[in-house]
């Protein structure tokens, strides 16, 4: 049953118009239709308005008198002097409305807005107070680890604080933009609230624009805490709550981010955004730091074409086999908003809870510069954030980014055109501390680059990856400390050794140490990454050590039947894989590089179980070797497990105890050359030992 | 018709139910996250009646739909202890995680929402605003504005 007795009848405001004679298209085409003759507005302009009402001149409607008919036609066919149709200031003011050689004068009036009915707060605060609220059990996976860093505003730009206004003129809602503030500070000094003086005390610390509801703080104010209070200007809204709103914030350092153009000041790197902020007529933000105020929606709308592949470029014809996938595509190895932070410097990218969705962003269709005629076979190297870059000397600038929520544009999915999605975030050559993030359906959601980033990843989330989660390009030291990460399309994480010497020495190997961090990654070898880089051939190899070998030792293994649809599917638990950095796929070349998981033995490519001599030996060359986290160690013929002394292991049914014990187990790939070659391994993997 | 043929269609036709088989099975070796795009609130239940809503651009919001009126706000009568359901639906409809959050930053005054199911109350007349937020993490949401007023208000 629907209507009914609790809807009051509204009283209507009608606009006077005529009804159109023959089109009603807004079309310029008036062929036909003879000379203009006249212009009347018919609809969407009133004779009063309240100040800051919102005015949408595209629904200006005017009758077009012609020879031989009429036309309605819209706003945006429209001229329109002074432009814009002004409400900020109260009086009686008068605009022109043109259409082709023919204008018609409009008058109109704003006053004072006395219809507020109430006032809430900006919806972005609304946002902000969700993002920071606990979650229910089952909905974990969305809560920020850290919800109580609180808000932060900068101070190299006004914040703006404009409430929701709620109007009503004759019980019509009327949308307005702004109002006339009155607003209180409050400094928060020890655990009290003290009420800074209107004369004196406030303009220390901040510049309050009441018409514009901005608030301008001082260096002054930096690392102090203010509540602001907030009302309409007027008697009639001295009184009752429903006229007042109050937020409290931290003031730091940084430049204040409402939208994607002011994010564009973080770069200052790619000569790009400098011609693209001064052919847009933006003053260059000479910035310390970032904090956001809003829901960031990366469109690729507002970045540099120049980032894209596009009609007329240099490096696409028609016949490319790619061509009807190019056009838009974002280029390769390009990072899209990239700061160099220098010695000396401290960079704070505070999300402020916020989110930055760059889920529509177009992929990448050409890797590197290369044409492939069918999608699916790219890797990725897009980024849409870069701090650091390409630096030699000791000391390197500091850089934090922290409380942010990111939703990327590739999940972990079957669509092959994913694998050309944008890695979240590259770390170079800059101290760097990733702090309370959660990123999901990134390409890959973070990387670090080289011996530069001394990187911490704290107190973040990641899942839902399509390729690994984490990338560690040659990085000795990458700390990832009580976090969590499920859901890659591989594994958790890939770590390379970048430019390794013949015998697996020099280069840049990579180091990488989890602390009381969850990692889960179950695979079954069957997901685009493991075709993308041409691991699906040793899938098969792993399922039968897993199902095979290993499980004839323990009731754990590194495989899992999984039931799917009916069907018992392996499923396997990749944790992390070390390999050359110059190879996308299993090479033959030796390497070094540790992944430490808590208290857990490492896997070490140059650690004691690959270099000791008293083991080596014993270990023959082109086997694997197993290490489990808590040490037991075995190699394999591929049926059963051998002892470091040779010797076979005695299997469970005969022990009726699990030979590998611990979280995880370390596995060795092709360690060495026969016959004499025992040192420095092909490539290390780690898998979660998973109870069958 | 020959023998023969029968033999070739029957082979071919188990070739392709064991591909379609395998096809379907590959699909689904692993439960590709479906993430939702949009929160919309339909409409709202107040006893047994309900009213549409409709979203309103300018505000941002989903309004109360006069019925008389299509795209016309339309205040609810308030009494005492207004009890409302907030009626809203996910898209696209298989998305992975279903479930939403309900929540207010308006005057806990004048009403309040409960966080699971979205029952509405209002302690007396005014304005506020709800919002239903997705559980997984794409975070979308949408608000709803609600305004009451009393015969003479």
């Amino acid at each position: 049953m629907r209507k009914g007795v609790l809807i009051l009848p509204l009283i209507v405001v009608s606009l006077a118009g005529c009804d159109p004679v023959t089109t009603d298209s807004g079309s310029s085409d008036t062929s036909g239709l003879g000379a203009l003759l006249n212009i009347e507005v018919v609809s969407g302009l009133k004779e009063e308005y309240v100040q800051y009402e919102i005015v949408d001149q595209n629904e200006v409607m005017v009758l077009a008198e012609y020879e031989n008919g009429f036309e309605n036609v819209g706003g945006d066919q429209l001229t329109f002097d002074p432009g814009i149709l002004d409400t900020s200031e109260i009086g009686n003011f008068d605009i022109s409305i043109s259409l082709l050689d023919k204008t018609v004068e409009w008058s109109y009036e704003v006053f004072e807005n006395t219809g507020i009915e109430g006032i809430e707060i900006p919806d972005s605060v609304k946002n902000y107070n969700n993002n920071i609220k606990e979650q229910s059990e089952g909905n974990k996976r969305k809560e920020f680890m850290d919800r109580g860093q609180g808000y932060f505003v900068g101070d190299d730009n006004p914040f703006v604080f404009v409430p929701v206004i709620f109007t009503y003129i004759d019980d019509e809602e009327l949308f307005v933009y702004g109002y006339h503030s009155v607003s209180t500070i409050d400094e928060k000094r020890g655990d009290e609230w003290v009420r800074l003086a209107a004369e004196g005390e406030i303009s220390e610390v901040v510049a309050i624009d009441e018409y514009a509801s901005s608030y301008d703080f001082t260096e002054a104010a930096i690392g102090k805490s203010y509540r602001l209070t907030v009302r309409p200007a007027g008697e009639q809204y001295a009184l009752g709550d429903q006229f007042v709103v109050s937020f409290e914030f931290t003031v730091c350092e940084g430049f204040n981010v409402f939208d994607q153009d002011d994010l564009s000041h973080f770069d200052n790197v790619n000569s790009l955004w400098t011609n693209y902020r001064t052919e847009k007529g933006w003053e260059v933000q000479d910035i310390d730091g970032l904090i956001l105020h809003n829901d960031i929606k990366v469109k690729a709308s507002n970045i540099p074409t120049g980032f894209f592949y596009s009609e007329g470029d240099s490096e696409v014809s028609s016949g490319d086999a790619d061509y009807d996938r190019v056009i838009g595509s974002l280029r390769d190895n390009v990072n899209l908003y990239h700061r160099d932070i220098a010695p000396g410097e401290d960079f704070v990218f505070n999300g402020n809870y916020f989110t930055i969705n760059y889920s529509t962003l177009p992929y990448v269709v050409r890797e590197s510069g290369r044409i492939d005629a069918l999608p699916g076979s790219v890797i990725s190297h897009a980024t849409l954030i870069k701090a650091g870059y390409n630096r030699t000397d000791a000391d390197l600038g500091d850089y934090t980014m922290k409380n942010l929520r990111i939703i990327g544009n590739a999940n972990r999915t079957e669509e092959g055109e994913k694998s050309g999605g944008a890695i979240f975030t590259k770390l170079l050559s800059v101290d760097s501390h990733l702090y309370n993030l959660i990123g999901t359906q990134c390409f890959t959601f973070i990387l670090t680059e080289l011996a530069g980033p001394n990187p911490i990843i704290e107190k973040t989330r990641g899942y839902d990856s399509f390729s690994s989660m984490l990338y560690n390009w040659g990085t000795s030291n990458l700390q990832i400390i009580d976090s969590e990460f499920i859901g890659a399309g591989g594994p958790i994480i890939i770590a390379d050794h970048v430019s390794p010497e013949a015998d697996g020495s020099g280069g840049n190997p990579s180091g990488t140490y989890f602390i009381n961090t969850k990692l889960e990654s179950i695979v079954t070898g069957g997901e685009n990454w493991f075709k993308l880089v041409h691991a699906d051939a040793a899938v098969t190899d792993i399922v039968n050590l897993g199902e095979d070998v290993i499980a004839q030792y323990g009731t754990n293994s590194i495989t899992k039947l999984i039931n799917i649809n009916g069907t018992d599917v392996a499923h396997f638990n990749l944790i992390g894989v070390v390999k050359n950095g110059a190879a996308s796929e299993p090479s033959s070349e030796k390497i070094r590089g540790v992944i430490s998981i808590d208290d857990g033995v490492d896997l070490d490519l140059n650690g004691p179980f690959i270099t000791n001599p008293g083991l080596v030996e014993n270990f023959p060359p082109a086997m694997p070797r197993f290490q489990s986290s808590n040490g037991e160690m075995a190699l394999t013929e591929g049926t059963i497990l051998l002892n470091p002394l040779g010797q076979p292991i005695p299997k469970y049914s005969e022990t009726q105890t699990n030979y590998f014990t611990g979280p995880y187990l370390n596995m060795y790939v092709s360690v060495g050359t026969a016959p004499t070659d025992f040192t420095a391994g092909y490539m290390g993997l780690v898998f979660g030992l998973q109870e069958r | 018709m020959k023998k023969s043929v029968i033999l070739i269609i029957s082979t071919l036709s188990l070739v392709a139910i064991i591909l379609i088989g395998l096809l379907f099975q590959r699909a689904e070796v692993y439960n590709e996250t479906i993430y939702v795009q949009k929160v919309v609130c339909t409409s709202i239940r107040i006893g047994d009646d309900y009213y549409d809503t409709f979203w309103n651009e300018r505000s941002q919001r989903y309004l109360v739909e006069n019925p008389e009126e299509p795209e016309k706000e339309a205040p609810l009568l308030f009494i005492d202890q207004l009890t409302i359901d907030v009626i809203y639906e996910i898209q696209p409809m298989d998305a992975s995680t279903q479930t939403v959050t309900f929540s207010t930053n308006s005057d806990v005054s004048i009403a309040s929402i409960e966080e699971a199911t979205g029952r509405i109350v209002f302690y007396k007349p005014g304005i506020a605003t709800f919002t239903i937020t997705a559980n997984d993490n794409n975070n979308e949401s949408a608000k709803l504005k609600i305004r009451t007023k009393t015969l003479d208000g």
